[in-house]
C-alpha cells in the first residue's frame, strides 16, 4: 500500500497538515452551523427586553 | 610422491603436517611455506608453480572462519584470490557439515555466495556477446555487466581440483535487472563454458566468528619511479596507487607496489578533502583513499570524486561540482533505460545528461584498475534527491545510486574548515523544504478528494426547505413603506436561511430592504436586495445583464418563529411590481468550500509554481531537459 507521506517528510509538512487541518475543521463547523464565511447581512439585536420594538409596533398593527 | 597419510597431508617442502578437509584431489597450500600442492586421487602430491608469496586476509577472513547460511553451519577451507585485468577477486570455500561446499566471493567489497556446481554452458550461447548483452541461462535473463579475464591466480588452504586454473580465461559477470540474482561465466577452452550461479549477501548475516575491521592504518610505502614516501592504507585491497609525487601509478594488488607504465598528472592544488580524512556518512565511518578530477570530454567542466572506503561497508563515491555534492554507491542492479528514464526499485529517474568522461589528475589509491587515459561513457538519471548513474568503459557496466549531500553535512562528517560555495543549482539538489514534492502532491490530491467528498456530503444534507413564500403586489401606495410579513418557523437548530425576492421588472430596477425578526429574542438580521435586469438589441446583437432576482444568504439563523420587514422601492416607471419573497431554510452555500479550497490550495500553488521555476534552472544544463519543449 502506498503511504500518503513518507515518514520522514512528515516532519516537513507538519505546519502545512496543521494548518489544513484547521481549515478544514473550520469550514466543516460553518457547513454545520450555516456560517456563511462572507456574509453581508448585518445582525443587530433589541435592546428593549425581549419583545422588541419593531415586534411590538408588529404585533399591536397586525395582529390584534 | 605420496604425502597423505591417514587424512593427514605432509608438506615436502617444510614437512608441516595439514589435515585434509576435501575429499581427494585437491589442490592445497602448505599453510607453513606457502607451496601449493596438487594431490591427486591416489593420493600422489606435485608441486605447482604458484607464487609462494602469503595472501593478506581480506576482512580477517581466513582459515578455519567458521559461519552460518541459510541455518546451516559451514567453516572456511581454502580461498582463491583471481586478479583479473580490472578488478581482483577473494572467493572462500565454505565447506558445509553435511559435506556441501559453497563459495563466498568479494569484488569491490561487497559479497555474494556462489553455488559450486557449474551449470555446463554451449559456447555458441556466448558468441559475439559482450558488455551490455543479455544471456537466457536457465529460463533466467541476465545482462553482461562485465567482460574481463584472468591475469593471476593465488590460493590459500585446500580447494577442490577443479576449482584451481591459473590459465588466463575469459570472464562474463552476468547479473539480473533486480540485481537478486548473478553469476559468473568461465570460459576456459573453446568447448569447456562454466555458470556460477550466485546471490548478494551481507557478510554480517553469515555470522561469521571474525573480530570486526579496525580502522584503517596508514603505511608509508616507496615509489618505484621516483623513490619518494607516500602513506597507503588498503594494502592489497587496492588494485592502483597513485604516487602523489610524480603521479607514476602501480599496481598494489599484490601487497606491494608494482610500477607499470602509465602515468597520471598530480594534482597540484590542495584537495578539499585530503587523503586519509576519516568522516561519518550516513551513519557510516568512511576514509577518503582516492581522489580524481574528472572532465567532460570536448568540454570545460570538470568535477572532482573522492573514493571513500568503510572498513564495514566497503566502497562508496563522493562527488563535488560547483560546491554540489553526491553520495554515490555501486548497485548489483542492472537499470534498462526506456525512452528517456530509468527504473530502480520502482521508482523512476529521469535522463539528464549523457557524456564521456576523462580524467584530469588523481592521487590516492582505487579499488579497481585506474588508468590515466581511461574514458567512460556515463549517463545520469536523475530523481532529485537521488540519482542513478551508468558508467561503462565498453568492457565493464556499473550502475550507481546517488544521493545529494548537503555541504553543511559535508563540511561536518570530515570536520573541513573550507569547502567550495555552492554555484547555481545541482543537478539532484532538492527543492526547499524538508519533504518531497511527491508527499506534497500525494497530500494535494488527498486534500482535494476530501473537498470533493465533503462537496457531495454538503449538498446531500441541505435541507433546503421553503418556509416562507408570499408575493406582494407593489403599487405606489406601498412604494417607500414596510410591509410585515406573516410569521413562519425556521427550524433545524442553528442553520443559515436564503432570501430571495423574485420581481418581473424589464429593463429595470426594484429594490427592497428586508429585516427578518425573532419572535422571541429580538435579533434583526439586515439585508438590501436590489434586482437589475436590462437588456437589448444594438449593433446587431443581444445583449443582457443582470437578473430580474436576487437572494442573499442570512448566516447562523437559529430555530424559532420569524417574521420580515419589507421594505420596497420600485421605479415610479412601473405602476405595480409583483415582488415574491420566499425564504429557504438550510441551503448549500458553495463559497464556503471555495474559500477554504483557495486557503488549501496557497502553499500548494506557490510551492509547485518556485519548484517549476527552480527545475527549470537545474533542466537549463541538460540535453534532456522537459522545460525546453
Amino acid at each position: 500500500m502506498i503511504k500518503l507521506i513518507q515518514k520522514n517528510d512528515l516532519k516537513g509538512l507538519k505546519y502545512y497538515l496543521l494548518f489544513a487541518s484547521l481549515i478544514i475543521g473550520i469550514y466543516s463547523y460553518s457547513m454545520v452551523t450555516g456560517w456563511r464565511f462572507l456574509s453581508f447581512t448585518e445582525h443587530s439585536k433589541e435592546k428593549t427586553g425581549s419583545r422588541t420594538y419593531i415586534h411590538s409596533y408588529y404585533r399591536s398593527n397586525n395582529h390584534k | 610422491m605420496l604425502s597423505v597419510l591417514q587424512n593427514k597431508f605432509t608438506c615436502p617442502s617444510c614437512a608441516i603436517q595439514t589435515e585434509l578437509q576435501l575429499s581427494l584431489p585437491v589442490y592445497l597450500c602448505c599453510h607453513g611455506c606457502g607451496t601449493t600442492f596438487h594431490v591427486d586421487k591416489d593420493k600422489t602430491t606435485s608441486e605447482t608453480k604458484l607464487q609462494k608469496r602469503k595472501l593478506q586476509p581480506v576482512r580477517n577472513i581466513v582459515i578455519g572462519t567458521t559461519g552460518s547460511y541459510q541455518g546451516k553451519s559451514f567453516h572456511i577451507v581454502g580461498r582463491i584470490r583471481s586478479v583479473r585485468v580490472g578488478s581482483v577477486s577473494n572467493e572462500w570455500m565454505m565447506l558445509f557439515a553435511d559435506g556441501t561446499e559453497m563459495w563466498l566471493s568479494e569484488s569491490g567489497f561487497s559479497y555474494f555466495i556462489y553455488e559450486s556446481k557449474a551449470v555446463v554452458l554451449p559456447i555458441e550461447l556466448i558468441k559475439a556477446k559482450k558488455a551490455g548483452s543479455t544471456l537466457t541461462i536457465e529460463d533466467r535473463v541476465y545482462y553482461i555487466c562485465d567482460v574481463s579475464r584472468q591475469t593471476e591466480f593465488r590460493m590459500e588452504g585446500q580447494i577442490p581440483e577443479n576449482s584451481f586454473d591459473d590459465s588466463s580465461y575469459f570472464t562474463y559477470e552476468l547479473t539480473n535487472v533486480k540485481g537478486s540474482e548473478l553469476g559468473t561465466i568461465c570460459i576456459f577452452d573453446k568447448e569447456t563454458v562454466e555458470f556460477y550461479k550466485s546471490v548478494p549477501v551481507e557478510l554480517e548475516s553469515l555470522n561469521l566468528n571474525i573480530t570486526p575491521p579496525g580502522p584503517l592504518q596508514a603505511t608509508a610505502c616507496e615509489c618505484q619511479a621516483c623513490n619518494r614516501s607516500f602513506n597507503t592504507y588498503l594494502g592489497a585491497q587496492a588494485y592502483s596507487s597513485i604516487c602523489p609525487h610524480c603521479g607514476s601509478l602501480h599496481n598494489s594488488y599484490n601487497g606491494i607496489l608494482e610500477r607499470t607504465n602509465d602515468k597520471v598528472k598530480v594534482t597540484t592544488s590542495a584537495l578539499d578533502i585530503p587523503i586519509g580524512t576519516k568522516g561519518q556518512l550516513n551513519g557510516v565511518e568512511y576514509y577518503v583513499v582516492g581522489y580524481a578530477c574528472k572532465k567532460e570530454s570536448g568540454t570545460s567542466y570538470h568535477w572532482h570524486e573522492y573514493t571513500l572506503i568503510s572498513p564495514l561497508k566497503g566502497l562508496a563515491y563522493l562527488s563535488q561540482y560547483d560546491g554540489h555534492w553526491i553520495f554515490l554507491r555501486e548497485v548489483n542492479a542492472f537499470p534498462l533505460p526506456a525512452g528517456r528514464a530509468a527504473h530502480l526499485d520502482s521508482k523512476t529517474y529521469d535522463l539528464f545528461s549523457k557524456y564521456k568522461s576523462k580524467v584530469v589528475n588523481a592521487a590516492g589509491e582505487f579499488i579497481y584498475r585506474f588508468s590515466a587515459g581511461e574514458t567512460m561513457w556515463v549517463q545520469e538519471y536523475i530523481s532529485p534527491p537521488e540519482m542513478i548513474s551508468r558508467e561503462s568503459d565498453g568492457d565493464n557496466i556499473v550502475w550507481l545510486s546517488g544521493e545529494y549531500m548537503q555541504p553543511a553535512d559535508i563540511k561536518k562528517a570530515f570536520l573541513l574548515k573550507n569547502i567550495p560555495p555552492r554555484k547555481g543549482i545541482g543537478m539532484i539538489q532538492p527543492f526547499a523544504g524538508k519533504f518531497s514534492s511527491e508527499s506534497l502532491r500525494r497530500l494535494v490530491i488527498f486534500l482535494a478528494a476530501l473537498w470533493v467528498i465533503s462537496q457531495v456530503y454538503f449538498i446531500r444534507t441541505a435541507k433546503e426547505e421553503l418556509a416562507f413564500m408570499h408575493v406582494f403586489g407593489i403599487n405606489d401606495s406601498l412604494n417607500r413603506k414596510e410591509i410585515y410579513s406573516n410569521s413562519f418557523d425556521l427550524k433545524y437548530g442553528t442553520c443559515n436561511a436564503e432570501i430571495k425576492i423574485s420581481t418581473n421588472i424589464d429593463n429595470n430596477w426594484m429594490y427592497t430592504a428586508v429585516t427578518l425578526v425573532n419572535e422571541g429574542t429580538g435579533d434583526l438580521y439586515d439585508l438590501d436586495l436590489e434586482a437589475e435586469y436590462y437588456h437589448g438589441y444594438e449593433g446587431g446583437e443581444s445583449w443582457a445583464e443582470g437578473s430580474s432576482w436576487v437572494s442573499q444568504v442570512v448566516s447562523q439563523v437559529p430555530e424559532g418563529k420569524y417574521y420580515m420587514i419589507i421594505h420596497p422601492e420600485k421605479p415610479t416607471n412601473m405602476p405595480v411590481v409583483n415582488l415574491n419573497i420566499s425564504v429557504q431554510r438550510d441551503v448549500y452555500v458553495f463559497s464556503n468550500g471555495f474559500i477554504a479550497l483557495l486557503l488549501l490550495a496557497i502553499f500548494p500553488v506557490f510551492y509547485f509554481y518556485r519548484k517549476r521555476s527552480f527545475e527549470a534552472k537545474r533542466w537549463y544544463n541538460s540535453n534532456y531537459s522537459p522545460y525546453d519543449e
